[in-house]
């Protein structure tokens, strides 16, 4: 097994949220890296060590949640690294994608936060 | 039966004698039954097996356009479509055998080209041997009452269109609104971490109170959410394993910022493993203490969790306004409000939604309350679905 570095990725296509949530996560004292689709996630993971966690949306343009997660599912590398999902739609949408926690928007802030630090 | 009928003289072939009475009898008999089919509203024609019009009474002039004179001697293929004329073998072959046709409907033709919807009833005519030697038959004109169905459906179906679409409306609106309201959130969030020690208390205030309306909106739009989506019937459950008692200690923390000032306490038996929709279940508790929090008077309020065999109970008591009697049977129906002060906000959906939620689970929730004194609400979760 790869050791996991202690960084977060977050994977969010709507550009202020993901600005906020990244700039938020490093105030708590977090390593962020974040991307606006899958795609760039898989790219970013095939050159890097695994991260402790990974935050991401489902609807995205290019590559959604739902496919990125089958990819990282794929990959023995990936697979087993703990991913949380924020999702503006429907929590059954994010249902079988084997999330620690699936979070709607508005974001529970606090409970994101002790995800994180349960697990980074 | 045709020309019987249309004897109009009652004292017909009267003679002295038993012979002479039947036949009066038969007479007077006839003379009634002439009268009931040359007023009835109902087409009344008579006809051979062969399908031969023998009689033809004054409604079916008015209802197929041909006069007595015109119909009689002539098929009943007259009045039937082209494309219905395989119904007179059916109804014929019906008659021969003795066999009645009750309430047929089907289309017919008149004179001058129009459709007509029918509701038809044959039945076979008998000789003195009993013999079937031709067919009565009885022919409503159903047209009006069919175009009110049909209008009727057509209305149904408009009605539906309009409902589904009026609530993919609000289910796309609400979401739309998640985004900016989750960058709210966000912003919020990093204010507060920056603001801390230069922010005064006013400021502050002014800053608690800010969260507690993005808290308000983003409940309001899951409850609009969750009734269209209840209401089509889109109610899906995702299932996880998690622990209850987590779960609402982290549902009050929510609460605890903004009401410092309510007493809240919790008793939580520790690790209630169950499988549950989080988020849902997440919604129970948030209705039901903001509820409390809400009608508390800012009293102490109680919240329990505990195993009871196969079920997970979740309390939550407070010592409010409480609830009259008659009022405790309707606060679990959409659009009610426990009161009508004006400090109660929102739909009016939150404990019709959280009864919804819990059911769906296969749970029941119910609430025991007096007035003046509180109330508490309980709800039992199974662990088995």
């Amino acid at each position: 097994m790869v050791s996991h570095q202690d960084e977060v990725m977050v994977i969010e296509d709507e550009r202020e949220s993901r600005t906020y949530l990244v700039k938020l996560l490093q105030l708590e004292g977090f390593k962020v890296a974040a991307f606006s689709n899958g795609a760039e996630a898989l790219n970013y993971l095939a050159q890097t060590a695994p991260p402790c966690l990974i935050i991401f949306d489902i609807r995205m343009p290019v590559m959604d949640g739902t496919q990125f997660r089958s990819a990282m599912l794929r990959d023995p590398r990936l697979a087993d690294i703990p991913v949380v999902v924020v999702t503006a739609f429907e929590p059954p949408a994010a249902a079988n994608l084997g999330a620690l926690r699936v979070f709607r928007k508005p974001l529970d802030v606090d409970a994101l936060l002790n995800t994180l630090r349960e697990n980074c | 039966m045709g020309s019987d009928l249309e004897t109009s003289d009652p004292t017909n072939g009267y003679k002295p004698g038993m012979d002479g009475i039947t036949s009066l009898l038969s007479a007077i008999v006839n003379s009634s039954l002439s009268a009931i089919v040359n007023s009835s509203d109902d087409a009344i024609i008579s006809k051979t097996l062969d399908g031969i019009i023998t009689s033809w009474n004054p409604a079916a002039e008015k209802m197929f356009g041909y006069m007595a004179a015109e119909a009689i001697g002539q098929s009943i293929r007259l009045i039937i479509p082209p494309e219905r004329q395989a119904e007179e073998d059916y109804v014929l072959e019906r008659i021969r055998r003795g066999e009645r046709v009750d309430h047929f409907e089907t289309i017919r033709q008149t004179k001058d080209g129009r459709r007509l919807n029918i509701s038809l009833t044959v039945s076979p005519v008998r000789d003195a041997e009993g013999s079937v030697v031709g067919a009565s038959k009885i022919a409503r004109d159903i047209t009006f009452q069919k175009q009110m169905e049909r209008e009727r459906e057509a209305a149904r179906q408009q009605l539906a269109e309009a409902l589904a679409g009026r609530d993919e409306f609000i289910a796309v609106a609400a979401h739309e609104l998640r985004n900016p309201l989750n960058v709210l959130t966000l912003l919020w969030r990093l204010m507060d971490r920056t603001l801390d020690r230069a922010s005064t208390r006013s400021e502050r205030s002014l800053f608690e109170k800010s969260r507690a309306q993005l808290a308000r909106l983003s409940s309001l739009l899951d409850r609009l959410l969750d009734v269209t989506r209840i209401r089509s019937g889109a109610f899906d459950l995702y299932r996880e394993n998690f622990d209850l008692s987590a779960l609402i200690r982290e549902v009050t923390s929510r609460f605890a910022i903004e009401n410092s000032a309510i007493p809240i306490s919790l008793q939580l038996e520790p690790r209630i493993e169950g499988t549950w929709d989080r988020l849902r279940i997440d919604q129970v508790v948030t209705n039901l203490v903001s509820n409390a929090i809400k009608y508390g008077l800012e009293n102490p309020i109680a919240i329990g969790a505990f195993r009871n065999g196969d079920h997970a109970m979740i309390t939550v008591r407070d010592e409010g306004i409480g609830i009259s009697p008659e009022n405790l049977n309707r606060i679990f129906e959409r659009f009610e409000r426990i009161t009508a002060s004006s400090k109660s906000e929102g739909l009016g959906m939150g404990l019709w939604i959280t009864k919804q939620i819990v059911e769906a689970h296969g749970g029941t929730v119910l609430a025991e309350s007096a007035l003046g004194k509180g109330s508490i609400f309980i709800v039992r979760l199974p662990f088995d679905r």
